[in-house]
């Protein structure tokens, strides 16, 4: 028996690896302090989030501007432009980090897009070029053998 | 029928059966099977079928004793009808071979035997090395003039020790041999059954080898133990599709669903393709390219250095999936960050399946490498694809969430990767009408159990000794915070077979680490819908931790509030189910609801407890006085041991020659209804667990008993206190035994000697 005993409710297990979800606490509890709090400043798209970002210019700030993109729940169009930004911006690991959270925009042919512009980034540690390199083939591998398929 | 005992020493008994048939069956058990019979071992069949019958039954792990035997035969040879058959399995295939002329019998089957366990014949199949007794066992290996007439040996030739047994009577005239590849030491199971087992003893006592043999070939189409066998064969090569089709085969064929869940959830936790490459039979068919076969050869002898230096060759295009596993594996047991760079780089490369990219990408995750896990993982689009491999994918996923694969990034990636996935959602649980006995009073005021008592093996290191002394007693504090336990709600959910539940939306608030089947979500418009029901805790498919860890979640319920609500199962109603709710029940047995693909419940209600919630005694007292009065007179009393499941292979831990010493009853819980478990657990007067028993039975059990718990090694031992803890919160007597680095040495056993006997005179 483990530390938990009853209830192997996986409710915990999955959102208790994400570090700002987790059950939520019991209906009509009062609202955590945060939700209370006054509205943020009016939101800015994805990719302007990116650019404002790789325009600041310090590592730290893309570091932190690309785990709120990971965690922030958004169309995949806007997750790959934004993706986009950070790949154009010669940031290849967070282009990918950015890319690789949503199984929308992972997989998709759409991702190519990005990946064409991080194989060309110089000095990115081997591995992560050698996942966009072999992800962007194998994504165009599927496209060819889709289109041959669809083909009469 | 009456049993009549034939012959009795300290080390054999041997029992008769009168039976309607004109041949007598004579039964050799093996070690782990000797203790479940009351007469005999395999007495269901030899009953139902009314066989003539002669046990054989060794009193602890003795290899059937020269003396002993000689002594009885003269008595067993009275009684023999002319034709009779030994079987014997593993220590009784030893038996039977050795001894089936001695006592007189014609024809014999051994499965899985050992020819000899004499460390002089069997130097590398050290398995059984320290049972043997030169003084007992002289002279005990196998030969020709040992055998009956009719002889057959069954085994798997690709278990290394049961070929090294099978290959001392290589050559040996008269003894014919049946190979079951993929089973390693569990031929047994292939028999497994009355009708199959009469069937196949007619054919024996025919003495047509020819068709004996079509019989045990025509078994691997019919066996569900077979496919579960080539099932799990697959699985640790990586192939999860085909073994969840295997599985899928299993089950039909009536393989236990429970099992097929605890053994596919142990290989994906220990990771796919854990078995050697080089191991894997089909490779001699498909052989490697140069480099590839250079890699695994190195693997193979260890030699890492030269195994990296060929992944350095191989472009990942001509890397096959062996090859590149074993080079991680060769990266890894270096520690040299470049050659795991370069291990992993194959890896993103190489074109592999899925569960083979899942099983590099756990392997580097937990190592800490948590950055090209998700790298090696997520090179091919293909792995997030709906099939019977995703399983493997997002618990590979869900490692490189945790805090152990290093690093942060990739943890966010996997975290919200998964999530995604598995469209995971908050609950919105809200308090239920219901509740537990005792109300809602915090704080707790109950006396706890003695201290527990810890003994340490020599080798322990010190700051793993402190690190245990310091859980064990910071419980105290955490018991006093600890909330009582609460019944909660939730509004107008779905739920499933898998134990899934989901809102309307589709949104998941228990995911059972699956996303939603189609089937689910297809069957939502039409599904049957009830207004209040209440959710069986899930104890991951572990039918043992059924009773342990879901039962006190239901005390609620079964203390008679909310009587009309069914309970919602996440599998089938299974038998004993239905058995556990009504001895456990105030009133009449909750009615059992199957979810199938989906129902719809307007009410959800469900109780938690944790571990440290058990301390509320009022919450479960009427729950467990209902169980140990129900139960009562079920046990055999005595000393007991709860043996831990059995090792591929059969492997005996190397203390079970202790049990003997001290007069323990081994109890395989497996096989074991859970009330009467639990009727045993009660009735010891000791209680010894073996690594893996289920101590979770502590939780239900009447307060007074006295554990004595084994804790291997390896791993992290803090995270598996809860026993311990358990026992003081319930009041039980616990002494903690922690193992050393080297648990088969003279010294650890002698240690191990001394803290039993400390434990049983205290």
């Amino acid at each position: 028996m483990g530390d938990r005993t009853a209830v192997a409710s996986e409710v915990g297990d999955i959102l208790d690896l994400v570090p700002h979800a987790g059950p939520a606490p019991e209906r009509g509890a009062p609202a955590p302090a945060a939700s209370r709090a006054p509205a943020a400043a009016p939101a800015r798209s994805p990719a302007a989030m990116a650019e404002r970002a790789v325009a600041d210019g310090t590592a730290e700030t893309v570091r932190e501007t690309a785990t709120r993109l990971i965690r922030m729940e958004i169309a995949p169009g806007a997750r790959i432009a934004s993706a986009r930004v950070f790949a154009r911006a010669g940031r290849g690991e967070e282009a990918l980090a950015v890319l690789l959270a949503d199984p929308a925009t992972f997989g998709s042919p759409v991702a190519a897009v990005v990946l064409d512009h991080v194989v060309q980034i110089q000095g990115l540690p081997r591995p992560v070029a050698a996942l966009a390199w072999h992800l962007r083939r194998r994504l165009r591998e599927e496209a060819r053998r889709r289109k041959a398929a669809a083909a009469p | 029928m009456d049993y009549t005992v034939l012959y009795d020493d300290d080390h054999l008994r041997v029992v008769h059966r009168r039976g309607s048939s004109h041949f007598t069956l004579a039964t050799f058990p093996g070690l782990g099977v000797w203790a479940r019979a009351r007469h005999m071992w395999a007495e269901g069949p030899v009953e139902k079928l009314d066989l003539e019958a002669v046990g054989f039954v060794c009193k602890r792990g003795n290899w059937y004793p020269m003396e002993s035997v000689e002594r009885a035969a003269p008595a067993v040879r009275r009684v023999l009808r002319p034709v009779s058959v030994g079987y014997g399995y593993s220590m009784g295939g030893y038996g039977v071979l050795k001894h089936g002329r001695r006592v007189g019998l014609s024809h014999v089957v051994s499965l899985s035997p050992q020819i000899s366990i004499d460390p002089a014949d069997v130097p590398q199949d050290t398995r059984f090395h320290s049972a043997f007794d030169s003084a007992k066992h002289a002279g005990m290996r196998v030969v020709a003039e040992d055998l009956p007439p009719w002889a057959l040996m069954v085994y798997d030739p690709a278990f290394d020790g049961d070929r090294m047994q099978a290959d001392l009577v290589a050559g040996i005239p008269g003894l014919a041999r049946f190979r079951y590849p993929h089973l390693n030491h569990a031929t047994l199971g292939m028999l497994a059954g009355t009708a199959t087992l009469g069937s196949f003893i007619d054919l024996v006592v025919q003495g047509d080898m020819e068709a004996v043999h079509a019989f045990l070939r025509a078994q691997r189409r019919q066996s569900g133990h077979w496919f579960h066998h080539l099932a799990r064969a697959n699985a640790r090569r990586g192939r999860w599709e085909r073994a969840d089709k295997l599985w899928e085969r299993a089950r039909a064929l009536g393989m236990s669903a429970a099992v097929i869940r605890q053994d596919r959830a142990a290989l994906l936790q220990a990771g796919a393709a854990s078995e050697p490459p080089a191991a894997a039979p089909e490779r001699a068919a498909r052989r490697p390219s140069p480099l590839n076969a250079r890699i695994l050869a190195a693997a193979r002898k260890g030699e890492h250095d030269a195994a990296i230096d060929a992944a350095r060759e191989l472009s990942p295009e001509a890397a096959e999936p062996h090859a590149v596993l074993a080079a991680l594996e060769a990266a890894l047991a270096l520690g040299a960050d470049e050659a795991i760079g370069a291990a992993a780089r194959l890896a993103i490369g190489a074109d592999m399946p899925k569960g083979m990219r899942a099983a590099c990408a756990l392997r580097l995750a937990r190592a800490g490498h948590g950055g090209l896990a998700i790298q090696s993982l997520l090179a091919d689009p293909k792995v997030l694809e709906e099939d019977a491999g995703q399983p493997a994918v997002l618990f590979a996923l869900r490692v490189i969430a945790s805090p152990a694969a290093g690093d942060a990034a990739a943890r966010a990636t996997a975290q919200h990767l998964l999530r995604r996935l598995l469209n995971a959602v908050p609950e919105e649980r809200l308090p239920s009408p219901f509740a537990f006995a005792g109300g809602s009073v915090a704080g707790l005021a109950v006396p706890l159990g003695p201290e527990v008592v810890l003994h340490v093996a020599p080798g322990v290191p010190a700051a793993r000794i402190a690190g245990v002394r310091r859980a064990l007693s910071a419980l105290p504090s955490e018991l006093e915070l600890a909330p009582p336990p609460r019944v909660w709600m939730l509004e107008d959910v779905f739920v499933n077979r898998l134990g899934q539940v989901w809102n309307a939306e589709g949104g998941l608030l228990r995911p059972q680490r699956l996303p939603l089947p189609k089937a689910s979500f297809a069957a939502m418009t039409r599904a049957p819908m009830v207004e209040d029901a209440v959710l069986a805790p899930d104890a991951e498919g572990k039918a043992r931790g059924w009773l342990a860890e879901a039962l006190p979640a239901l005390a609620w319920r079964l203390d008679g509030e909310g009587a009309d609500l069914p309970l919602v199962l996440r599998e089938e109603p299974a038998a004993d189910v239905a058995g556990i709710m009504a001895l456990a029940a105030a009133g009449a047995p909750p009615g059992l609801l199957s979810a199938g693909d989906a129902l719809r419940v307007r009410r959800l209600h469900f109780g938690e407890v944790a571990l440290r919630q058990l301390g509320h005694h009022a919450a479960f007292r009427g729950l467990i006085a209902r169980l140990t009065a129900r139960t009562g007179g079920g046990g055999a009393g005595g000393a007991v041991c709860l043996a831990s499941r059995a090792p591929d292979g059969g492997r005996e831990p190397p203390w079970r020659g202790l049990l003997a010493e001290f007069g323990f009853r081994l109890l395989l819980p497996e096989d074991l209804p859970l009330a009467t478990l639990l009727a045993e657990v009660n009735s010891a007067e000791a209680i010894l667990a073996e690594p893996g028993a289920p101590l979770g039975l502590l939780a239900l059990a009447a307060s007074g008993r006295r554990v004595f718990e084994m804790i291997e090694p390896s791993g992290g031992v803090i995270g598996r206190l809860g026993p311990a803890h358990l026992s003081r919160i319930r009041g039980h007597e616990h002494h903690l035994w922690l193992a050393g680095p080297d648990a088969a040495g003279g010294p650890a056993i002698a240690a191990l000697r001394a803290a039993i006997g400390e434990f049983l005179a205290s």
